[in-house]
C-alpha cells in the first residue's frame, strides 16, 4: 500500500485532523497536498525525519508566522486509489523522459522565471489529463530532502526521496498523527 | 502505459506545432502550480524582522502603507543589503519570496 507522511505546524495539524487536507494551488511539483512517500513500515522513521525537516524548513521560511502553535506535527496517511486509473508516476523512466522533453521545450521557448518552473510540472499533468480525459488523484515524484533530514535518507544511493502529491484530497486516508515538540 | 506514452507524444508534437507566442500564451494562462514559497505578506515578514522593518520603513515610508510605490528592485536590493544575502526575491506587491536563512539557500529552488 502506498503511504505518506506530512509535516506541518501544530495549528495546521489540528485543523487537518479535524477537517482533512486541502490541496494547495501552489507547490514545487504543482498543485496538491505533499507527502513524503513510503510503502514499508520499516521506512516510517525516515519519512518522519523528512517531515520534521520540511516543517523546520517551512518554519524558518516564515510559512507559520501567523500560526498560534508553531511546534511540529506529523500526519501519517495511506492513499485509497485505483493505481491503474488514479495514479501517475512521473518518475517512471519513460514518463520522466517525456517530461524532460516537454520541460525543455517550454523552458527554451517561453519567458519562465525561477518561481514559475514548478508550473511546468502542473501543466504537464494537466495536458496529460486533458488528452486522456481523466484526472489523476495522486502523482508520484521526487523532491530533494530538506538539509536537516539528509542524514536520514540514503540519497547518495537512492536519489531524492519519493514524494506523493495528492491533487484530489479525497484519496487521502489519515492513519494517525504525531505531535513532536521542539 | 502505451496509451499514456502515445498521449505524451501527441502533447509534445502539439507543442512543436505552436508558435512561440502561442506557447507563451498557454504558459501564461496556466495560473496554478507556481511556488509561492514564503506565503508571507509584507507585514508578517516585517513583523518577524523588527529591526529590518524599522530600517525599511524609515527609508521607504510608503512601503508599509501602500506596498506598491517602491520599485521591487530597490526593495530587493535593500533586503539583500540588510541580510547580506542575495537569496531574497520580491515576487509581487503583496508577498515576498525568501529562502531559509539557515543554510538552505539552494533548497527552495531545488525543491
Amino acid at each position: 500500500m502506498i503511504k505518506g507522511a506530512h509535516g506541518t505546524c501544530i495549528s495546521n495539524y489540528e485543523k487537518i485532523l479535524e477537517f482533512g487536507f486541502e490541496p494547495s494551488l501552489e507547490g514545487h511539483r504543482g498543485r496538491g497536498v505533499y507527502f513524503w512517500g513510503y510503502s514499508l513500515d520499516e521506512l516510517r522513521e525516515i519519512v518522519r525525519e523528512l517531515s520534521i525537516g520540511w516543517w523546520a524548513f517551512a518554519k524558518n521560511r516564515g510559512d507559520y508566522s501567523k500560526a498560534k502553535n508553531t511546534n511540529c506535527g506529523v500526519i501519517y496517511v495511506n492513499f485509497g486509489i485505483d493505481e491503474d486509473n488514479d495514479y501517475l508516476d512521473v518518475m517512471s523512466p519513460k514518463i520522466n523522459d517525456k517530461f524532460q522533453v516537454y520541460y525543455n521545450k517550454i523552458i527554451g521557448r517561453t519567458k519562465c522565471t525561477d518561481e514559475e518552473l514548478s508550473k511546468i510540472y502542473d501543466m504537464f499533468v494537466n495536458d496529460l489529463e486533458e488528452a486522456l480525459k481523466k484526472e489523476f488523484k495522486l502523482i508520484h515524484t521526487r523532491i530533494p530532502a530538506p538539509k536537516k533530514a539528509v542524514r536520514f535518507a540514503p540519497i547518495g544511493i537512492t536519489g531524492s526521496p519519493s514524494c506523493y502529491v495528492a491533487r484530489d484530497a479525497s484519496c487521502v486516508n489519515i492513519e494517525k498523527g504525531e505531535v513532536i515538540y521542539e | 502505459m502505451s496509451d499514456l506514452l502515445k498521449a505524451l507524444d501527441q502533447i509534445i508534437f502539439n507543442l512543436d506545432q505552436m508558435t512561440d507566442e502561442q506557447l507563451q500564451a498557454k504558459f501564461d494562462a496556466h495560473e496554478v502550480g507556481v511556488v509561492g514559497a514564503a506565503i508571507s505578506d509584507m507585514e508578517s515578514f516585517m513583523s518577524s524582522h523588527e529591526s529590518s522593518s524599522f530600517w525599511l520603513t524609515n527609508n521607504y515610508p510608503s512601503l508599509m502603507l501602500e506596498k506598491t510605490s517602491v520599485h521591487f528592485e530597490v526593495i530587493q536590493k535593500s533586503i539583500w543589503s540588510i541580510f547580506r544575502k542575495e537569496t531574497f526575491k520580491v515576487v509581487n506587491s503583496d508577498s515576498l519570496y525568501f529562502e531559509d536563512a539557515a543554510n538552505d539557500e539552494h533548497y527552495a529552488v531545488a525543491a
